[in-house]
């Protein structure tokens, strides 16, 4: 590691660009390969030809185009697929997408994905003005994202697209090309679109993303206030929020309300709305720290590997989700939820009912500065206690424990305590205290509640004795 | 803030020997050649609330 650990967790600019940088190298590793087997796959003639045009593009039309978010998906996909056809297993992700198009082999699969490269060419067709005629029209499922534009393709579930002229594609009948929102503050330029989800094999249901892009829409002077929320109180972030966020989809709150974010389509990530703008701004804090997270671990593993299953094993107590995680996914969260508790802790000394900010508000942010400490210590104790980190790993863990040390210490500083109520999010997204059986939650309760439902292997039995003996004193 | 350029041509000369690496990794196993952490769908965060009639409220988490 050339940069200290916490430069590298929340300074480093570069982590953004190097992922990006890497999936152009993987695209001509990818065209390298088929050019030497091109009988690997159906369509790898043709994919070749579009990759040399393609590689022929202005670059600042290629890189307008290679930061979308799928970009990396579909480069990443193609290695696996081509590794696939060369004898390795197939992963997660490859497996989930073959169920999801329908293929019974690895060959099969990659003749289907590199037939989605068509969606670059079409996109760089359009950004670069250059008249573009496929060999074989691309048949494809609406709606689809066009990548790096703000264009959605809609209509009917199935349609074909021949090629590009004067900036148009050429669509089969009855297929419209609609725009979808796009916020920009300062240079943060963030396109509303859930299309951009609709890859298969991603792992949570998408459903919503298929819906009229009115409901991006009416959601839009929500994400804007959201991110000058973030300009105001978290001003880093914002920054690198202007170099990396790419595309937010909204869905709607069925019921199931969750934000959720991807590994595999970086500078983005999912929201339920409606939601209080401040509370959409700690969930785009959240969501975006996975991203970054995400990238730093591509210069190298945290964990060592064990028969346990660290990165996808669902065998550990977390204090922020109802169900067991893996240990990845705590590291993850004890991340991301200092970045939140650092939010939500500059509202509270810097904002005010006269500057703007809500008593609902303030009073979300005094009990996420009381509860988020708490949650950091389980998570941290969690990893202590279980993960098995690799160099780099346990320099970027004791780096982060420290840090959660710290938040503990500057959450008593300011007054937080066990006894803090806790807050609650309506389904309209307003914040209200929480009552149960007509008295307060505290955030104590929160605690204890969630370790008796979900704690089922009693990993965390001393500090919920910890947590009761506090409020014995 | 404008996005640093991707020039294809110029990292194809300028990063032969990472791309060989990466062709050759397809070859063997791209997860350890290639993209060296293991990175996974998705991890889930943000408000974990359940579901709530009436406009109640529910844990923020």
């Amino acid at each position: 590691m050339t940069i200290g650990p916490h430069e590298l967790l929340w300074a480093d600019p570069d982590v953004y660009h190097r992922r990006r940088e890497k999936s152009a190298l993987a695209l001509i590793a990818v065209a390298r390969a088929l050019a030497s087997r091109p009988s690997s796959a159906p369509g790898a003639g043709e994919f070749l030809r579009l990759y040399d045009w393609v590689s022929t593009a202005d670059p600042d039309h290629f890189t307008e185009i290679w930061c979308d978010p799928v970009a990396y998906f579909w480069v990443r996909r193609a290695m696996h697929f081509l590794a696939s056809c060369l004898g390795e297993p197939l992963g997660t992700v490859e497996q989930a997408y073959c169920d999801e198009v329908g293929a019974t082999s690895a060959a099969e699969a990659l003749a289907l994905h590199l037939e989605e490269f068509k969606s670059f060419a079409i996109a760089l067709a359009i950004v670069s003005g250059r008249d573009l005629a496929l060999e074989r029209p691309y048949a494809v499922s609406l709606p689809l994202a066009v990548p790096g534009t703000d264009l959605v393709i809609t209509g009917p579930a199935r349609a074909t697209i021949a090629g590009v002229s004067n900036r148009t594609a050429l669509t089969s009948a009855g297929v419209r090309i609609e725009q979808c929102p796009v916020v920009r503050v300062d240079g943060a330029r963030v396109y509303l679109n859930a299309a951009r989800f609709r890859v298969p094999g991603i792992g949570f249901p998408t459903d919503w993303a298929a819906l009229p892009l009115e409901f991006q829409s009416r959601h839009r002077d929500t994400v804007g206030d959201a991110l000058r929320t973030i300009r105001r109180f978290q001003p880093t972030t914002f920054r690198h929020m202007e170099e990396a966020l790419h595309t937010i989809a909204l869905r709607p709150n069925d019921g199931k309300p969750f934000n959720i974010s991807a590994s595999e389509l970086p500078g983005s990530f999912v929201c339920t709305m409606p939601s209080d703008p401040f509370a959409l701004a700690g969930a785009f804090i959240h969501e975006f720290h996975h991203n970054t997270l995400f990238g730093i671990e591509e210069a190298g593993a945290f964990f060592q590997t064990s028969e346990r299953d660290e990165i996808e094993g669902e065998n550990h107590y977390s204090p922020w989700v109802e169900t067991l995680r893996p240990l990845h996914g705590i590291l993850h969260a004890v991340y991301v939820f200092l970045a939140v508790f650092r939010f939500w802790t500059a509202v509270a000394t810097e904002g005010s009912c006269d500057t703007g900010v809500s008593e609902a508000q303030l009073a979300f942010a005094r009990e996420q500065i009381a509860l988020i400490p708490q949650q950091l210590r389980i998570g941290t104790n969690q990893l202590r206690r279980h993960a098995r980190f690799t160099s780099f790993g346990a320099t970027i863990f004791e780096a982060l424990a420290a840090e959660g040390a710290e938040a503990e210490a500057s959450s008593r500083t300011m007054g937080a305590s066990l006894r803090t109520a806790a807050m609650g999010v309506t389904p309209s997204g307003a914040l209200r205290p929480l009552i149960q059986h007509g008295k307060p939650v505290t955030v104590a309760d929160l605690l204890l509640d969630h370790l008796t439902k979900s704690d089922v292997h009693h990993e965390c039995d001393a500090e919920r004795s910890s947590l009761e003996r506090a409020l014995g004193a | 803030m404008k996005r640093r350029t991707i020039d294809l041509t110029s990292l194809a000369e300028s990063r032969s020997i990472e791309i060989a690496r990466m062709t050759a990794g397809i070859h063997a196993e791209p997860d350890a050649t290639l993209w060296t952490a293991a990175l996974r769908p998705t991890t889930r965060g943000g408000k974990c609330m359940v579901a709530a009639g009436d406009d109640e409220p529910t844990p923020s988490r």
